[in-house]
């Protein structure tokens, strides 16, 4: 095999065959009715699940190749190979071009299966995202240097894309009565020359790029600095308190948790003015539940994964050598990030949510109970990874497999083991809700449930206990530069064990009582 | 007697399969300036990492100042300062508050030495720390190491990014200076390839090789072990028997000749071969560190 090619292959295969295998999982759930929609004609968990999942890979794919190398810090040797900077870069967005080309095309095919594309309109929902992850990924990635922050760069800046131009056309339809309708096709013309302009302004940002730090920096800290910068203004001076120095640290670790989580709530506020403008309140409306649910995963595992990135960027030794108790460090992470996480990932979009009267009133408690435990579970699933990833990258990876398993897995315990366990015990009526933790998430029950707070208490009680194992877990190891695989796997696969025995126990116990 | 600052007995670490460090026993005693040599990936950044419990020996213990660094944490880590091969700071702070940052943690600071080291290392208070170099970065390091005044002192590589004069300054001046503060009570660890540098500085050493002690001693024990013999004889050095020696070289009339320990039988030998001079030299830390730690050296013994 090709040597560079091996190599691009080594960086693409996961990505391209995670996301592959979570459809095809997700198809068979399909089929076997796990993610069937409540209420008629609403949309299924798969149908939902697709657009996020070609949206966040195709802009992972498009950072990829350019971020790569700011995180393995190989670009100065790049840029020493006897290749021109313009061959670099064309090998570059080509080779992004031809995965993302096959990633979208695999995705097609799984979609074609599934019957899912169905209309020209969703075949341009699913163009738009590849073309533009493809055409604006390298600028991303040159802008922050990071795989992480660009993925996230890459796909805000879709998102706004999408969202700016739709609110500009619902302005203009309503001004030009008349007029041609706006659809996704103008959309994606739209964002097909947003991504070409990154495109253009990527290629001179490339052309001129100089390597101003030591190669073994590979980040600028400079410029990661400027988040943080601004966030300093905002807190008071530590002084000289140990305590007010370390929350003051956790939280200057965080802007880029912050900004993000910000633009995703103003994306949902966007969306629901969208909502308010006929005739694109329709597509709006199907958009919101999305936008709204978004900030509750990606928040927390980017509060998560930031605890994990001192050990990467060497900073660690400032605060692991110092007399402060590992417990004290712990402690104030913990509060930092968690905090983040509910506030930001659950608490504003729950206000814009409640706003837009998405929610009805009966539900709101319960699903704000569950909202907030399943956030706590993305936060310390991606501290976790973070501690056992040894880079951010793998780290990243990992926060976003990790609660897949869980929820994926407690879907099975609710579509498989709970009617089971009522044709053996009893053919009264189940409480089908119980069980469907991953149910909610995928869409299925959050905006149409009918469940009551005790049943989301309920439900959330195996999450929390979930997170607690994992949090001492993470008190007592978190400190170590390296931990074995097997111990890491053997803690990770005992509280999932106790989460799918709780889950079964008061499944029972709840079917027993009604 | 005091304990060993440094106490570390049968440590083993794995990476994954791979072992770093395979059943390392090591003592430093207080007011020592003991060095850890070894080739690339011979463990001593492992070694270290698991004296200031950033990693979980996988078995044998490690105290020091007789304290298990997992228990007394910070009893521990208030006697100790340490300064990595790479150090990095918080982007959004300057050299200043990188500085008031560490201090906040100590309970003993000395704003004199801060100061002087400041100048010394004309290092601007103001400066963002993002704008440093990398021997800037590690002087700012060794700035908030040396000033809480810790009994032991731990540098991992600290040279690495310095040029020849700062690093001159860094190991004589500032390092030689802050033993000779308190000579029975502080103590230096250090690892280190610029084994020449620190020449005058290290009172003992143990060089490592994959996870294994190879040699540990007392620098002037070693320098007496270890001897170059140089004879020169009328014919052809082919011919001279040369009993021992850990490496032997022969070119045209001349015979040199390692010896470890077995010195003084190898030139009353060398001397029964009437030889037309002989000179005897010590041998310096670095060439103790090659004859012993290089591969093909040790095929010639």
């Amino acid at each position: 095999m090709n040597a560079r090619f091996k190599k691009e292959w080594h960086l693409a295969r996961t990505p391209i065959l995670a996301s592959w295998v979570a459809q095809i999982v997700f198809v068979l759930l399909e089929k076997s009715r796990r993610f069937a929609p409540l209420t008629p004609g609403s949309p299924s968990g798969y149908e939902l699940l697709v657009p996020f999942i070609l949206w966040i890979t195709s802009a992972y794919l498009g950072v990829l190749f350019f971020s790569h190398e700011f995180d393995h810090q190989t670009l100065t040797s790049r840029l020493l190979e006897p290749r021109s900077r313009h061959s670099i870069w064309w090998g570059k967005v080509g080779t992004a071009f031809a995965w993302i080309l096959l990633f979208h095309v695999g995705t097609l095919e799984i979609c074609h299966q599934a019957e899912i594309v169905d209309s020209k309109e969703s075949a341009w929902f699913m163009t738009f995202f590849p073309a533009t992850a493809w055409l604006s990924g390298p600028l991303c990635a040159l802008i922050t240097r990071n795989t992480a922050t660009s993925t996230a760069l890459c796909v805000l800046g879709q998102m706004l894309c999408l969202l700016g131009s739709a609110l500009y056309f619902s302005y203009w339809s309503s001004a030009h009565p008349g007029g041609p309708d706006a659809d996704m096709s103008i959309f994606t013309v739209i964002g097909v020359s947003y991504g070409i302009l990154g495109l253009a302004i990527g290629w001179v940002l490339w052309s001129r790029w100089e390597i101003r730090s030591s190669p073994s920096l590979g980040v600028p800290s400079g410029r990661r600095s400027i988040g943080a910068g601004v966030l300093r203004y905002l807190i008071p001076s530590p002084g000289d308190s140990p305590r007010i120095q370390l929350w003051q640290r956790e939280l200057l670790l965080q802007p880029r948790t912050i900004l993000i989580g910000v633009t995703l709530c103003i994306l949902a506020a966007m969306d629901r003015m969208l909502m308010l403008h006929l005739p694109l309140g329709e597509v709006a409306a199907d958009l919101l539940p999305a936008l709204l649910l978004l900030p509750s995963a990606v928040v927390p595992i980017l509060a998560g994964v930031t605890l994990g990135i001192e050990r990467s960027s060497g900073t660690d030794f400032l605060s692991a050598t110092q007399p402060i108790t590992a417990r004290q460090l712990f402690r104030t992470r913990l509060g930092v990030g968690s905090g983040i996480s509910l506030l930001l990932g659950v608490l504003l979009p729950f206000t814009l949510s409640s706003l837009s009267g998405t929610y009805a009133s009966h539900s709101w408690h319960g699903d704000l109970i569950l909202m907030s435990s399943t956030s706590c579970l993305f936060f310390c699933l991606a501290w976790f990874a973070s501690v056992v990833g040894s880079d951010s990258r793998r780290a990243m990876l990992l926060a976003a497999v990790l609660p897949a398993i869980v929820i994926g897995a407690l879907a099975q315990v609710h579509g498989w083991v709970t009617p089971w366990i009522a044709s053996q015990f009893a053919p009264r009526r189940m409480n089908i809700g119980f069980l469907s933790a991953s149910g909610w998430l995928f869409g299925r029950t959050p905006f149409y449930s009918q469940e009551s707070l005790i049943q989301a208490a309920e439900l959330a009680f195996g999450l929390i206990v979930f997170c607690v194992l994992c949090l001492l877990w993470i008190q007592k190891h978190g400190r170590f530069h390296h931990l074995p695989r097997s111990q890491a796997t053997l803690a990770f696969s005992k509280w999932f064990g106790i989460l799918l025995l709780m889950n079964a126990a008061v499944g029972v116990w709840s079917m027993v009582r009604r | 007697m005091n304990p060993p600052v440094i106490d570390i007995s049968n440590l083993h670490y794995t990476y994954d399969g791979q072992e770093a460090v395979r059943g390392l026993n090591l003592q430093v005693a207080p007011g020592r300036c003991h060095a850890l040599l070894g080739r690339n990936g011979a463990g001593k950044t492992t070694t270290m990492k698991c004296l200031l419990h950033l990693l979980r020996p996988q078995s044998g213990t490690v105290r020091l100042f007789g304290l298990d660094p997992a228990k007394d944490e910070i009893a521990v880590r208030s006697r100790l300062s340490y300064v990595p091969d790479s150090p990095n700071f918080y982007p959004w702070m300057t050299v200043r508050e990188t500085l008031q940052y560490l201090e906040s943690f100590r309970a003993q600071w000395n704003h004199a030495k801060q100061s002087e080291l400041l100048d010394r290392f004309t290092l601007d208070p103001k400066l963002k720390v993002t704008s440093l170099s990398k021997g800037q970065r590690t002087q700012l390091a060794l700035i908030g190491a040396l000033a809480p005044e810790p009994d032991l002192l731990i540098l991992d590589e600290p040279t690495s990014g310095l040029d020849p004069i700062v690093r001159r300054e860094f190991i004589q001046t500032v390092i030689g200076a802050f033993q000779e503060g308190d000579t029975a009570r502080r103590t230096i660890f250090v690892s280190t390839h610029l084994i020449g540098e620190f020449e005058g500085l290290i009172d003992e050493f143990t060089l490592i090789d994959q996870g294994k002690v190879l040699l540990s001693l007392d620098a002037d024990e070693a320098r007496e072990r270890y001897r170059r013999i140089r004879a020169r004889f009328a014919g052809p050095a082919d011919a001279v028997d040369v009993p021992g020696g850990i490496e032997v070289k022969r070119r045209g009339r001349e015979v040199e000749v390692i010896a470890n320990g077995d010195g003084d039988r190898i030139i009353e030998r060398l001397r029964a071969q009437n030889p037309e001079n002989i000179e005897v030299h010590g041998l310096t830390l670095e060439e103790v560190f090659m004859v012993t730690a290089n591969p093909h050296a040790q095929e010639s013994r």
